[in-house]
C-alpha cells in the first residue's frame, strides 16, 4: 500500500508524450549528448523557467539538464516542465500519463532490469513500473534541496526559477527515495553558454581513449565528440538522434561553440556552467580507460553490464549520433489509419448480425 | 449449419449430430480459452470481436435450462462495467491528454489527500483508457457467463474426479450462485407481474422482488443439498474421525503454504524463503489433503458425460483462440495494446482475429441441445 502510493505520488505525470521518435527538439548539442552532464543553454537564466534534471545514472547514463523555458505559472505542471525540457515521455498503456515510464526511451523494453522476485524484468510500460525501477519524481527551489515529491508530476506546480528532478530509482533499498545526484544551484549569471568551450575529455581524449575515431557518418557542423564512454552516450543521446539520426543534428541549437573540428566540440563545460554537476560528480568518473586530463567530465562510471545497448549500432564509438534504432517498436504506430478500425467494426456488425439472426431462426423453429 | 443435422443416428455422421448436452468441462475450456483469449489485450475491436463470439455460440447453442437465462445478466454486469470505469475517469481523471472534450470545474483536495483532482478537463484519451480497461474485464465476464450459460453447472461437478470434490463442490457452488439468483429473480418477476396490484414501485416492490427470491435460494439449495446428499457427496465414507480431520488440516495448511507463497512472490519485499519454498510445500500439502480426502470416496452417476469429437471441437476452438492472441502478443504487442499518447485508432491485428473468430466453431458443429426447440411454448 505504501509503496504503492509512493509510486503513484512519485512518478504521476502528464503530458503529451511522444514516443521517443518524436521528440520535440531537444536543446541539446550531440556534443551535450555526448555524455555532458550539462548541454548548452542547459540551466535556466531566467526566474521564468524552470531547470529540468533527469538522472539516469542508475542505467548507466548520464545526468541530463535541460531548461524549459515556460513561462512557469499557474497551472504549470512538472509533466509540462519535462515536456518542454525536450525530454520525451512515454506514460504506460493502462493509465497513460499518470505514470512516467520513460524518459528519453529509457529504461528500454530491451533491457533486462533485475528487480526483487523478478532478475529479467522487462519494462513493457504496460501497467505501473515497479517500486525498485522506476523514475522517481522531486522538485528543489534553487538553492535549496531536493523534496521527493508526495503528488504526481502532473498535480505538482513547478516552481519558478527552481528546479524538477527525475531520478531513475534502480537498485536502491526498497523504499528509497531517490532525487538526483546533483545540487538543485543554478550557476552564477554569467552562465549564458557563451563562453568559450571547455573541452571535454571527449575531446582531449579522442587520441588516447580506447575508442576508435568517430566514423565519418557525422556531416553535421559540429562533428561528433568522441568519448571514452562510448556505449553509455547512446542513453542520452537517443532523442537527439532519432531526431536527426543521420545528419549528425545540424538541428536545433548549434553548440555555443563555433563548429569546429571533432575534437573540439564541447561547449558545455564552462567551468561556471558546469559548477553543480562537476561538483556532484567530481569524484565519480572514470570508467576503464578514461582518457586523464579530459575529465570526461559528468559522466559517471558505470557498471559495464549497465552498457549495454543491444540495438544501437554503427556509430556508437563516437558517443552519440548514431542510436536511431536503440528503441524498436513503438515509433512506427504514430496515429495508424482508421482503415483497420472500419475493417474491425465491419467484423463486429457482421457477428452481430450472425448471432440476432440464429436467436430469431431458434425462436422462430420453437 | 441445422441442415447438415440429420435425424438419422447409426452413422457416425448421425452419431455425432444427435441433440445432447455438451460436456460441461468443454464449455468451460472453451470460454477461458476465449477470457484468456481476452485478458491479453485492450484493443476494443478484438474484445468486441470476443464477445461477439461468445454472444453468438451462447445464441446459437445455449438450452432451455434457467442457468441459460443468466447471460444477459452478464451482459448488463459488463455494460454496467464499463460505464463505472469512464465514469471513474471523468470524476478522477485529471484531465491527462491532449484532446479535451468537455471542460469541468477543477477540484483539488487539501494537502493531506495529495492532491488528488475530481474533475477537471475531460480527454479522450483518460475515457477511452477506461473504456479498454472496463471493456477487457467486461468482456472475460461474458466469457464466464457464456460458460455458465452453456454448461449445466450439477454436470460439471458430477464430472470431477473424487479426490477433487470437496473444492470442485465449493467452486461449482460458488459459480452457480450468480445464474441461479439471476434467474430466481426472473421467475419471481414475472410472477409478480401476473399477480393483481402488482404495479408497486420502489421500495415494496424490492421487497416483494427480495423476499422471495431469498426464499428460493433456501429451497434450492436445500433441493441440491438432498440431491447431492443422495448420490454420496458430503459422506465421509468409512473415514475415521482422525482421517478426516488430517484431511482437513492437510488442506487448510497448504491452501495457507499457496497464498504465502504467492504472495511472497508477487511481493518483492517479503523475505525470499516464503516465496518458492513456501508456495511448493503448500502444494505438496494440498495435494496431500486432496489425495486423502479422495480415498475411500464414493459416487454413483446417473448416465455420465462423455467425451466425444464435439468436446473436442469446442475445446480446441476455445484453446486456439487463445493461443493466437497469446502468439500475437509476442509478435505484435503494439496493436494489442492501442497506442492512447498519441491517441491512434485501434489497429486490427490479423491473427489475433483470426483465432478469436476460431472460436465460433462450435456455434456450428457442434450439435443441438437436448429438446430444446421441442420444449418451447
Amino acid at each position: 500500500m505504501t509503496y504503492a502510493w509512493r509510486r503513484v505520488a512519485s512518478a504521476g505525470i502528464a503530458l503529451a508524450a511522444s514516443l521517443l521518435g518524436v521528440a520535440s527538439p531537444v536543446p541539446a548539442s550531440p556534443v551535450a549528448a555526448a555524455g555532458a552532464a550539462t548541454a548548452a543553454g542547459d540551466f535556466c537564466a531566467s526566474d521564468t523557467g524552470v531547470t529540468v534534471v533527469v538522472d539516469m545514472t542508475a542505467l548507466g547514463g548520464d545526468i541530463i539538464v535541460r531548461c524549459a523555458d515556460g513561462p512557469v505559472g499557474a497551472g504549470y505542471t512538472g509533466l509540462d516542465a519535462l515536456g518542454d525540457g525536450g525530454f520525451s515521455v512515454e506514460g504506460t498503456e493502462n493509465y497513460g500519463l499518470a505514470f512516467v515510464c520513460r524518459i528519453e526511451g529509457q529504461p528500454t523494453e530491451a533491457r533486462s532490469l533485475t528487480i526483487p522476485g523478478n532478475p529479467g524484468y522487462h519494462e513493457e510500460c504496460a501497467t505501473t513500473p515497479p517500486q525498485s525501477a522506476y523514475w522517481a519524481y522531486s522538485f528543489a527551489p534553487n538553492g535549496g534541496s531536493w523534496t521527493y515529491s508526495s503528488a504526481g508530476a502532473a498535480n505538482h506546480a513547478a516552481i519558478p526559477g527552481g528546479f524538477e528532478g527525475w531520478t531513475f530509482s534502480y537498485g536502491e533499498p526498497a523504499g528509497a527515495k531517490a532525487t538526483p545526484d546533483l545540487a538543485p544551484q543554478l550557476p552564477a549569471a554569467s552562465t549564458s553558454p557563451t563562453k568559450p568551450p571547455r573541452p571535454t575529455s571527449s575531446g582531449g581524449g579522442q587520441s588516447t581513449g580506447p575508442t576508435p575515431p568517430p566514423t565519418s557518418t557525422d556531416t553535421g557542423p559540429s562533428t561528433s565528440a568522441p568519448s571514452p564512454y562510448p556505449t553509455r552516450h547512446p542513453i542520452t543521446a537517443s532523442s537527439t538522434a532519432s531526431d536527426a539520426p543521420t545528419t549528425g543534428q545540424p538541428t536545433t541549437e548549434p553548440p555555443t561553440t563555433a563548429p569546429s573540428t571533432s575534437s573540439a566540440a564541447a561547449p558545455t563545460q564552462t567551468s561556471g556552467q558546469s559548477g553543480g554537476a562537476a561538483g556532484a560528480h567530481g569524484g565519480q568518473h572514470g570508467g576503464p580507460g578514461v582518457g586523464s586530463g579530459a575529465g570526461g567530465v559528468h559522466t559517471r562510471s558505470a557498471p559495464p553490464s549497465d552498457l549495454a545497448q543491444p540495438k544501437t549500432t554503427v556509430g556508437q564509438a563516437d558517443g552519440q549520433v548514431q542510436v536511431t534504432s536503440e528503441l524498436p517498436g513503438p515509433t512506427e504506430q504514430g496515429s495508424g489509419s482508421a482503415a483497420p478500425t472500419v475493417i474491425g467494426l465491419g467484423v463486429l456488425v457482421v457477428l452481430g448480425l450472425g448471432a440476432g439472426l440464429t436467436a430469431w431462426w431458434r425462436s422462430r423453429r420453437a | 449449419m441445422v441442415a447438415l443435422a440429420p435425424r438419422v443416428s447409426g452413422s457416425a455422421w448421425g452419431v455425432y449430430w444427435i441433440p445432447r448436452a455438451l460436456h460441461p468441462l468443454a464449455w468451460w475450456l472453451w470460454a477461458l480459452g476465449l477470457a484468456v483469449a481476452a485478458s491479453r489485450t485492450t484493443n476494443p475491436l478484438l474484445l468486441g470481436a470476443v464477445v461477439g463470439v461468445a454472444t453468438w455460440v451462447v445464441l446459437a447453442r445455449r438450452s432451455d435450462a434457467p442457468w441459460s437465462r443468466a447471460f444477459k445478466f452478464y451482459v448488463a454486469a459488463g455494460l454496467v462495467v464499463v460505464l463505472l470505469r469512464v465514469v471513474f475517469r471523468v470524476i478522477f481523471g485529471g484531465g491527462q491528454g491532449a484532446t479535451v472534450l468537455l471542460h469541468l470545474p477543477e477540484f483539488v483536495l487539501p494537502q493531506p489527500a495529495a492532491g488528488i483532482h475530481l474533475f477537471g478537463d475531460v480527454t479522450a484519451e483518460s475515457l477511452l483508457v477506461g473504456a479498454y480497461d472496463g471493456l477487457r474485464l467486461a468482456t472475460m465476464l461474458i466469457c464466464l457467463g457464456a460458460a455458465n450459460a452453456l454448461a449445466n453447472p450439477r454436470r460439471l461437478l458430477r464430472s470431477m474426479p473424487p479426490a477433487l470434490h470437496e473444492l470442485s463442490t465449493a467452486v461449482v457452488v460458488a459459480l452457480s450462485v450468480f445464474p441461479q439468483l439471476a434467474e430466481s429473480v426472473v421467475r419471481v418477476t414475472r410472477a409478480r407481474r401476473l399477480r393483481p396490484g402488482s404495479d408497486r414501485r420502489g421500495f415494496s416492490a424490492i421487497r416483494s422482488t427480495v423476499i422471495p427470491v431469498l426464499e428460493d435460494a433456501l429451497d434450492r439449495s436445500l433441493l441440491l443439498a438432498s440431491s447431492m446428499d443422495s448420490r454420496g457427496y458430503g459422506r465421509s465414507g468409512d473415514r475415521s474421525r482422525r482421517t478426516s480431520s488430517l484431511t482437513a488440516a492437510l488442506m487448510v495448511t497448504g491452501l495457507a503454504g499457496i497464498c504465502v507463497g504467492v504472495y511472497a512472490l508477487l511481493d518483492g519485499t517479503t523475505p525470499r524463503f516464503l516465496a518458492a519454498p513456501a508456495l511448493a510445500t503448500g502444494v505438496v500439502v494440498g495435494v496431500g489433503g486432496i489425495a486423502s480426502s479422495g480415498r475411500g470416496v464414493t459416487r454413483s452417476t446417473y448416465r455420465p458425460d462423455r467425451w466425444r469429437a464435439p468436446e473436442l471441437v469446442t475445446v480446441s476452438a476455445g484453446l486456439s483462440a487463445a493461443l493466437l492472441v497469446y502468439l500475437t502478443s509476442h509478435v505484435d504487442p503494439g496493436n494489442l495494446n492501442p497506442s492512447l499518447s498519441p491517441l491512434s485508432w485501434p489497429q486490427l491485428p490479423a491473427l489475433a482475429l483470426f483465432g478469436i473468430l476460431l472460436g465460433l466453431v462450435p456455434a456450428f458443429v457442434t450439435p443441438h441441445a437436448v429438446g430444446v426447440e421441442s420444449q418451447r411454448r
